[in-house]
């Protein structure tokens, strides 16, 4: 059996259109940790450079942690800054995979990407009861990422940084604006089309 | 599926493949939320399998900005976790690297991770510098850790980029909650 999938695999003509199913997290932020699944679509101009476009959505809000000390220190009254969660992204840029490594017939690719992103929040405003504000805000996107395959089938590994500005509605008359960094860590099945 | 190609590969060593024992002695930079510590690493492995240990320490006792927004806002202090040391034991299962020229690999990390935390509770007033109200003893806290990782190599020298999480108690209530570390290390292999 195991020659017979070796076999399969070597006959097989690799396409260089890639399709990648995954989940993603992010894991340096304190009090709303998000997770998405993502769906991205991968083409090789060559051996080393690729291009991808991609997208993730988090179908549940995050469970706010905040939320339960704020009440126990304010003695039950519910005080809340207004903090955005991130509910979708979407993005494009480039892959770059220079490093590529066989071991019988598995193949090991690393590399780094970089590109642009558009992260979709929400923040339910807790200063102005029942206020819900949207934003969608451009991001810069880069990180590294590995893929381990065996004939049109593999596993991706990716570590992905996130810059973009948020503004938090807390004080209408003073809006504060920051930047955002979140990392994130993406695995995902690929599969060559 | 990934696991049956990893232990197909793994049975399948390469004649230019790194197998002999090696030391590695690397230096990084570790990041918790958005704080970065400088971290160092001694490895011992052969083949697929390595030994690591490695130390961060936090030089700074900084408070993240969402600390400096919560105590504003509620003016109460705000309780915090600052870890002062980490020390990790580590297994590391990957591709064992070539002995020349350019490889790469992911690689698959279990553990157990001990840090130093001293719990502040910070307070903020409106246009004053942060006070730290009260500061408890340093304790260590045990758990353990798995993580991922992506490494480069040319030849002895590699770089990495990992992210590790453990389980970590609860700043309030029980239970524990998940503890990220992301890292960028640099390797020499002797």
């Amino acid at each position: 059996m195991f020659h017979v999938l070796i076999s399969l695999a070597a006959a097989q003509e690799l396409s260089p259109n890639q399709l990648h199913l995954g989940v993603q997290s992010t894991t340096n932020d304190p009090f709303v940790s998000t997770t998405m699944g993502t769906l991205s679509l991968s083409h090789d101009l060559n051996d080393w450079l690729g291009l991808e476009l991609g997208g993730g959505l988090a179908p549940l809000p995050p469970q706010l942690t905040w939320k339960a000390l704020t009440t126990q220190l304010t003695g039950g009254s519910e005080v809340y800054p207004d903090i955005a969660y991130l509910r979708a992204m979407g993005w494009t840029g480039v892959r770059l995979s220079p490093i590529g490594q066989d071991w019988g017939q598995l193949h090991s690719q690393v590399g780094a990407h970089i590109g642009l992103a558009a992260i979709y929040s929400v923040e339910d405003s807790f200063v102005v009861e029942g206020s819900t504000k949207y934003e969608l805000s451009p991001a810069a996107r880069y990180g590294v990422h590995s893929n381990l395959s065996w004939g049109r089938w593999g596993v991706d590994l990716s570590l992905t940084r996130t810059r973009h500005e948020e503004s938090f509605g807390y004080d209408q008359d003073a809006p504060y604006t920051a930047s955002r960094q979140n990392l994130w860590v993406n695995g995902a099945l690929s599969c060559r089309l | 599926m990934s696991l049956h190609i990893l232990a197909a590969a793994l049975t399948m060593a390469t004649p230019t493949a790194q197998a002999a024992p090696a030391v590695e002695v690397g230096v990084g930079v570790s990041e918790v939320f958005e704080e970065r510590k400088p971290s160092a690493m001694l490895r011992l492995g052969a083949g697929a399998l390595t030994a690591e240990l490695s130390g961060t320490y936090n030089p700074r006792q900084t408070t993240t900005h969402l600390t400096q927004v919560l105590s504003s806002i509620t003016g109460e202090p705000w309780p915090e976790d600052l870890e002062m040391w980490k020390l990790k034991a580590l297994a590391d299962l990957s591709l064992p690297p070539r002995e020349s020229g350019w490889s790469g690999a992911p690689h698959l990390y279990l553990g157990v991770q001990g840090r130093l935390v001293q719990r502040t509770l910070t307070t903020q007033e409106a246009d004053a510098p942060i006070n730290f109200v009260q500061v408890d003893e340093p304790t260590w806290q045990l758990s353990p850790l798995v993580g991922v990782g992506i490494s480069a190599s040319y030849g002895p020298i590699t770089a990495r980029a990992t992210m590790h999480s453990a389980t970590a108690p609860k700043l309030w209530g029980s239970g524990r909650d998940l503890n990220h570390t992301g890292s960028l290390d640099l390797l020499f292999r002797f």
